[in-house]
């Protein structure tokens, strides 16, 4: 009998081993990553579209300017598209956690987003606090999403990483460096550092964010 | 479901890691690998052996012009877990008393 309680013991470390590493895996939201950053990447390319045909016109019509204005709603329904794909994705799986995840991460960057040109909208002539305060709030967002991440499914790397880029921030904030992008009809067109920071977290690092969890294994 | 009348599907612990894989949701043949830590050939013919005994099922389908196979617990095989589940937890109340 002692033999039968043993292989049953086995039986259920083995059952609930399996079972935890299933709820470990989160390379089913990879794709839900990847997807942010190459929305990034797209409005950033239209941005650059749009900042290159503006160059050329002699007067720029509130229709092409409202354009520009509007490209920043392409990032929200990019956001908000991806969250939907991968919401319904993730619904046939019963990994709790994972759906979790997407669900904050879809109101840190779909509510974020809003917030954000909300604030621009209200705060419109205030250009100087606009080229810090934007940045900022996307940065705060992806940052709580990344720490909330790392304690959530416990991953060390994950948890320096969100430091290290909370201390890069804070440090290219305190210089107020700027960078020079390009001439518009005569003048300089500069970013704040921290904007250029912010977009490369977002694009680049989400990317990357995408890759690193497809290869995690669960634990 | 007793001591003695334990499924063939349960006696093997591969077989049973693939069940309990499966309980969270279907899988494909890749995650299950990662999942169990199976060489291809052992899993392969443990999977062959499930869908005999209808625990599970396989849907075979073209993802990006490569074939993949994506496999779920039946009806059948959920019951017969569960019921292994009960067995084990009678197993292990009785040891404790």
């Amino acid at each position: 009998m002692s033999q039968k309680i043993a292989e049953a013991l086995e039986d259920v470390n083995l059952i609930k081993k399996v079972i935890d590493k299933t709820q470990n895996d989160f390379s089913k939201v990879s794709g839900f990553f990847i997807g942010i950053g190459a929305v990034r990447i797209l409005t950033c390319f239209l941005y650059a579209l749009m900042f290159g045909v503006m160059k050329r016109m002699e007067d720029i019509s509130l229709v092409i300017w409202g354009l520009f204005r509007g490209i920043s709603f392409v990032s929200v329904m990019g956001y908000f598209i991806v969250y939907l794909i991968y919401h319904n994705k993730l619904k046939q799986f019963k990994n709790e956690l994972s759906m979790s995840l997407i669900n904050i991460w879809g109101l840190l960057l779909v509510g974020g987003e809003l917030f954000r040109i909300f604030f621009h909208m209200v705060s419109y002539e205030k250009a100087g606090n606009n080229q810090f305060i934007q940045p900022l709030f996307q940065f705060v967002f992806v940052m709580i999403g990344c720490f909330v991440m790392g304690f959530v499914i416990q991953d060390k790397l994950i948890q320096r990483v969100s430091f290290v880029m909370a201390f890069l921030f804070l440090i290219l904030a305190g210089t107020g460096l700027e960078v020079r992008v390009a001439d518009f009809h005569g003048n300089d067109v500069k970013i704040n550092a921290v904007t250029v920071f912010t977009t490369v977290i977002l694009s680049v690092g989400m990317i990357l964010m995408g890759l690193y969890l497809k290869k995690r294994k669960g634990e | 479901m007793d001591l003695f009348s334990i499924p063939e599907a349960f006696t093997n612990k591969l077989r049973l890691a693939i069940i309990s894989a499966l309980v969270t949701g279907e899988k494909n043949f890749k995650e299950l690998q990662n999942l169990t830590d199976a060489t291809s050939g052992n899993l392969g013919a443990q999977l062959v052996k499930l869908e005999e005994w209808e625990f599970i099922k396989c849907k075979k389908e073209f993802i990006n012009r490569k074939p993949q196979s994506t496999y779920h617990l039946t009806e059948k095989g959920l019951s017969e877990f569960k019921g292994y589940v009960t067995l084990l937890e009678k197993i292990l109340k009785g040891a404790s008393e």
